[in-house]
């Protein structure tokens, strides 16, 4: 197939008419910086072939320019194929339109036209195409969108199948892929339902899997109870035989027969013992008695001591008390001497003090007088007798012719009928001595008053005070007698009341240890009866107990042996009944242990567990057989679906032989150590580079790019084997080549475009500048009305 | 003196195959054999019915399951019923028995657990040997030599156990002498423990189970009536089974040989319902020949007809037909498909060959409904 020219109007962004002219053999480059409108071109060529006029999709919708309404869109393409020209016009949206002239002159319309464009192309008739897909048929992917040139052509189903029905004319029958994939898909349901993803059982499938797994835990447990029951019973068994064993031992032992011969012992020594107990304690009851009796009259005889004691203590006493009386007496009278005594001392001795005061005063009297006698003045008087009476001194009558008077405080001398002659003596010290013999007279005075020695002078002193001296010794001499004697009285009172004292003291002990004797013996009579009783009981007793013991025992006598103790025997005792308690406990633990495992061994033969294992077997059989249908259904579907899958790979192996056999040319051109590996739905899954596999994927966006024009290259090729028309648009190709890559490349498109029209769209004219190929421009058209047929 | 000798009832017993309807069936029947006893011994005029050990399958059976043969004796109340335990039911410690008992026997029932003649009736003594361990290694039936009964008397000996010279080795359990008749100068020996009828010399018998049990056992299904009163025992052989069990080869080559067999099954037997088949078949089918068995014998049919078929098809195998391919199936895949498939499926020893041929099924059946006639 060749492109001849190519006009569009009102599509996308060209309102006004543009088309290309003179589109030649082989390579064919049209260039333009973006935006140029190369891409509108390559949709223009997609819808004149692929899209059905009257599709009123977004797709096509899209075809109108954003700013004018109610376009026309109008795509008109000349080509050829097999050399012969055809002419395809189609408007889409207003008024949709299709024309496809013939080079026989036929001009088909509408859905006509459509029609054998699709014969003329090699499509299923009844195939729906559409410019908006991918890859509407095969034939659209070798005219490729823009960034798609370096995806692998993307094969859609009815594509793939296209292919399939073009490569495989050297094939007899093709298989129907479409009856498989239904096989597939109904064995694809049925296994869903059986088994999840990772082939696990689903459904019914997993509840008798899970059922199965149930089952087989319960009978396990069933046969894990058997075997207790089993372990019961042997136990059981052995129990029994145990306690038959200790049964047997028992009585071989007897040791209930010792414990009650010991026992009989324990009991008569038992009963010597009390009766022994009850001998001594009637002795000690008597000798209680005895006792009681024996200080009873110890009692008895102290108080009679006491009452003796008494009266003498009374005669004593009364005694004591008379001599108190008599030296107290005598003392008294001393006393009352004493005080007399001592009264007239002290009468006398005021006496004497008196005389002796006396007796100094009148010494100082003399001392006075003769100092005054030298200090006095001396007037002397020398007078006439009868003058006598006419004079007085000092107031008296003179009475003495002659007189010397010492003037001491002065001195009147009247004369009658003459007057009166003063004499006052100056001297101080006169003055003085005269006040102290004034004073010393007033004593003397007071104390011859009182002393009644009025006129006595002191020869009568004297002996007055000598008298009184010797009063006073005589009765100082009585008194110091009188002294002694009451001194001695006292003492002998002392005496007397500390003998009392002591009569008394023990007059009360007396009397305290009678009042306890009374106490005691309170009821004399009567306790004496009680007492009297109590010792005839408690030899009564004794005597019963010797006797009772006597009876007891008499047969004994004293045995050889000491008779068993009873501590010995309550050993022995002790010892024989735990025996017989630690065997009795055995066989009591014995007998649990039995009734514990019959009751178990019934409650576990209740259940039946024989039968119960065989039934749950009987039921795991039939659910294993249920599971092992399905098993084998699993199996057998899986079996199928990848026998199936084998053999329609294995169909398509063989159909995609041609196409990886036409591709590995071009890729050992462009990359000489790699194989290209094929996939049944003619994908390029991997380059294989001296057996290391590259997955297509991992490849670099350059190398993709590459191989997937030349996997175009290699589709062309095969269809234009079938003969079928074959064309490559290549929209931005080979934008991610290096230099290098880019002239194999350039190589490889020369060489193909030998056989091939190739149309490359590029902004990059640089990249191309070398190559050979016919380079064309959009360029306006004139406007033409297009058939309005 | 009539009496009748049976063994191995196996109560209880259960069968692995069976599906819940049939195993109730199953164990029905073997209680209806004690009635069909006991009606026999009551029409037979014979009042002693002498049962040779296994009357319960198990050591340890359920509560119910224990019961229920007592309740069948007790419904004949003139028959006196003579039990002793066998290898199956052994009278062990606390076991089984110890349970029958406490449950409490019928009067006509007696179980006999000690080896020790007891007088039956006028002269006549029953010499029992219960078994109380489920392998013995001694002779149970030996102490009957020197078991002493009155001068004149008839000795019967009850045992249960494997005949010395039945081609067992001297390890087999329970062997008894096979001239202990003789010996202990019985009048008759019951026997049980074989599960079909066996004759050991003219005093000496097998009754086998009076209800089968197996595939593989033939003569089974009856028990004996001994008349004692001529001076050899008259035995008479009386059917008492309700259900045969039937084992069957056969080999299947094409569509004739699968009605032909239908056919003769169908014809053998008046009650297909009271047949266990277990039906071996081997050979090669076409695809067509292969539905036509499904739908006579294997899945509808005989299937349904009988009360068990236990089908081995292990070695029936497809036979290839590229006609029936054809048929089939336009689509070269699965034509492809198929032909790889029937490989599997020629080989019965392949891991797959099953699954092969199931697979094969499946495809047959999704190609049949995808077929547009096969919607019209």
């Amino acid at each position: 197939m060749k492109i001849l020219s190519l006009r569009i109007e009102q599509f996308r962004k060209f309102d006004r008419p543009v088309g290309i002219e003179g589109f030649g053999d082989g390579l064919n480059l049209i260039t333009g910086p973006n935006e140029t409108g190369k891409s509108t071109l390559l949709l223009a060529l997609r819808a004149a072939l692929f899209e059905r006029h009257g599709a009123k999709t977004q797709a096509v919708k899209e075809f109108s320019p954003h700013h004018v309404t109610g376009a026309r869109p109008t795509v008109a393409l000349t080509f050829e194929i097999g050399g012969k020209s055809y002419r395809l016009e189609k408007s889409f949206l207003k008024r949709p339109a299709a024309t496809l002239e013939t080079p026989d002159g036929q001009r088909f319309q509408g859905s006509d036209a459509e029609a054998e464009l699709k014969r003329l192309l090699g499509l299923n008739p009844s195939e729906r195409t559409s410019a908006d897909k991918e890859s509407p048929a095969h034939f659209g992917v070798l005219v490729t969108p823009q960034a798609r040139s370096f995806q692998q052509p993307d094969l859609a189903d009815e594509t793939r199948h296209s292919l399939e029905a073009a490569v495989a004319s050297d094939i007899a029958e093709l298989g129907n892929q479409s009856e498989v994939d239904g096989l597939l898909a109904g064995i694809d349901e049925t296994l869903f339902d059986l088994v999840s993803k990772r082939g696990e059982p689903k459904n019914r499938y997993k509840d008798v899997s899970v059922r199965l797994a149930a089952i087989e835990h319960e009978i396990a447990d069933a046969r894990a109870e058997r075997d207790a029951l089993g372990d019961q019973l042997d136990q059981l068994v052995q129990a029994i035989a145990e306690r038959s064993d200790l049964q047997t031992a028992d009585t071989a032992e007897n040791l209930p027969e010792r414990l009650a011969s010991l026992e009989a012992t324990h009991k008569a020594a038992a009963r010597r013992q009390a009766l022994e107990n009850h001998r001594l304690a009637a002795s000690q009851r008597l000798q209680a008695a005895e006792a009681k009796q024996a200080a009873r009259q110890v009692r008895l005889e102290e108080r009679q001591r006491i009452t003796a004691e008494s009266g003498t203590i009374e005669k004593t006493s009364e005694e004591a008390n008379k001599r108190l009386g008599q030296i107290e007496e005598a003392l008294s009278q001393h006393e009352k001497s004493l005080a007399d005594l001592d009264e007239k001392l002290r009468v006398l001795s005021g006496k004497r003090r008196d005389l002796e005061a006396l007796g100094r005063q009148l010494e100082r009297l003399g001392q006075i007088d003769a100092t005054l006698s030298a200090l006095a003045t001396d007037v002397r008087l020398q007078l006439r007798d009868e003058a006598l009476e006419r004079v007085t001194i000092d107031g008296e009558a003179a009475v003495m012719t002659s007189d010397l008077r010492q003037v001491t405080e002065g001195l009147t001398i009247e004369i009658d009928g003459v007057g009166r002659i003063a004499i006052e003596p100056k001297i101080e010290p006169m003055r003085e001595a005269l006040a102290a013999k004034a004073e010393a007279e007033s004593r003397i005075s007071e104390l011859k008053d009182r002393l009644g020695l009025g006129g006595k002078e002191r020869e009568a002193i004297e002996t007055a005070w000598e008298e009184t001296a010797s009063d006073i010794e005589s009765l100082e001499s009585t008194r110091t007698e009188v002294e002694a004697a009451r001194a001695e009285e006292r003492r002998q009172a002392a005496e007397a009341k500390a003998a009392l004292d002591a009569v008394g003291d023990r007059r009360t002990r007396l009397a305290e240890r009678l009042a306890e004797i009374d106490a005691i013996e309170d009821d004399n009579a009567k306790d004496q009866s009680a007492l009297d009783r109590e010792i005839t009981e408690a030899k009564a007793a004794l005597k019963a107990a010797e006797d009772a013991l006597q009876a007891a025992f008499h047969g004994d006598g004293p045995s050889l042996s000491p008779p068993p103790t009873l501590d010995g025997l309550d050993a022995e005792i002790a010892d024989l009944r735990a025996r017989i308690d630690q065997r009795r406990r055995a066989i009591d633990d014995i007998n649990r242990r039995v009734a514990a495992l019959e009751a178990a061994v019934a409650v576990r033969s209740g259940l039946g567990l024989d039968e119960k294992i065989d039934q749950l077997d009987r039921k795991r059989h039939l659910l294993a057989k249920e599971r092992d249908a399905f098993a084998l259904d699993h199996q057998a579907l899986s079996l199928l679906q990848s026998t199936l899958r084998a053999a329609a790979d294995d169909a398509k192996a063989t159909f995609n032989a041609p196409l990886a056999k036409r591709l590995a040319p071009y890729i050992q051109k462009l990359l000489p150590d790699a194989t290209p590996l094929v996939t049944p739905d003619f994908a390029i899954r991997a380059l294989d580079r001296d057996g290391m596999e590259e997955p297509f994927l991992q490849l670099s966006d350059g190398t993709r790019e590459q191989i997937a024009i030349l996997a175009r290259l290699a589709f062309a090729d095969m269809l234009k084997d079938q003969g079928l028309p074959a064309l490559i648009v290549l929209d931005d190709a080979l934008a991610f080549s290096d230099d290098h890559r880019l002239v194999r490349m350039v190589e490889i498109l020369e060489e193909a475009a030998a056989r091939l029209q190739i149309i490359i769209l590029s902004c990059r004219e640089d990249r191309f500048t070398d190559i050979e190929a016919t380079r064309l421009g959009i360029e306006p058209a004139p406007e033409q009305a297009s058939s309005a047929a | 003196m009539r009496l009748i000798h049976t063994s191995d009832w196996h109560i209880g017993k259960v069968f692995p195959f069976a599906g819940d309807r049939v195993m109730a069936l199953l164990q029905r029947a073997r209680l209806d054999a004690i009635a069909t006893i006991g009606k026999l011994a009551m029409a037979e005029n014979a009042r002693t019915v002498l049962v040779a050990g296994d009357v319960y399958d198990k050591p340890n059976p359920d509560a119910k399951t224990l019961a229920e043969p007592l309740e069948v004796m007790r419904r004949f109340p003139a028959v006196a019923w003579h039990l002793i335990p066998g290898n199956h039911d052994p009278d062990l410690p606390n076991g089984l028995w110890h349970r029958v008992l406490s449950i409490g026997l019928p009067d006509n029932v007696h179980v006999h657990r000690e080896a020790a003649p007891l007088l039956l009736e006028d002269r006549t003594w029953l010499l029992p040997a219960p078994l109380n361990k489920k392998h013995s290694l001694s002779d149970p039936t030996a102490w009957m030599d020197e078991a002493a009964t009155p001068e004149g008397s008839d000795r019967i000996g009850l045992a249960h156990g494997s005949i010395a010279d039945f081609g067992e080795t001297a390890a087999t359990p329970n062997l008894i002498a096979p001239d202990r008749a003789k010996k202990a100068g019985l009048a008759y020996l019951a026997l049980g423990d074989w599960h079909g009828t066996k004759a050991i010399g003219a005093r000496t018998r097998y009754a086998g189970t009076p209800e089968p049990d197996s595939f593989d056992q033939t003569e089974s299904g009856q028990v004996l009536l001994i008349d004692l009163d001529a001076a050899e025992p008259v035995i008479t052989p009386h059917t008492t089974a309700a259900y045969r069990w039937s084992r069957e080869k056969v080999t299947l080559q094409n569509a004739d040989d699968v009605r032909r067999l239908e056919q003769r099954i169908r014809g053998d037997e008046q009650d297909l319902s009271r047949l266990l088949l277990r039906l071996d078949v081997e050979g090669m089918l076409t695809l067509g020949e292969l539905d036509l068995f499904e739908r006579l014998i294997a899945e509808t049919g005989l299937a349904a007809a009988l009360a068990y078929l236990d089908l081995d098809r292990k070695h029936l195998i497809l036979r290839s037909s590229d006609d029936e391919l054809d048929a089939l199936t336009n689509d070269q895949v699965i034509k492809d498909a198929l032909r790889r498939l029937r490989l599997i499926a020629g080989q019965h020893d392949h891991p797959e060959h099953q699954a092969a041929l199931r697979a094969i099924r499946h495809l047959q059946l999704a190609c049949h409904r995808r077929r547009p006639e096969a919607a019209a």
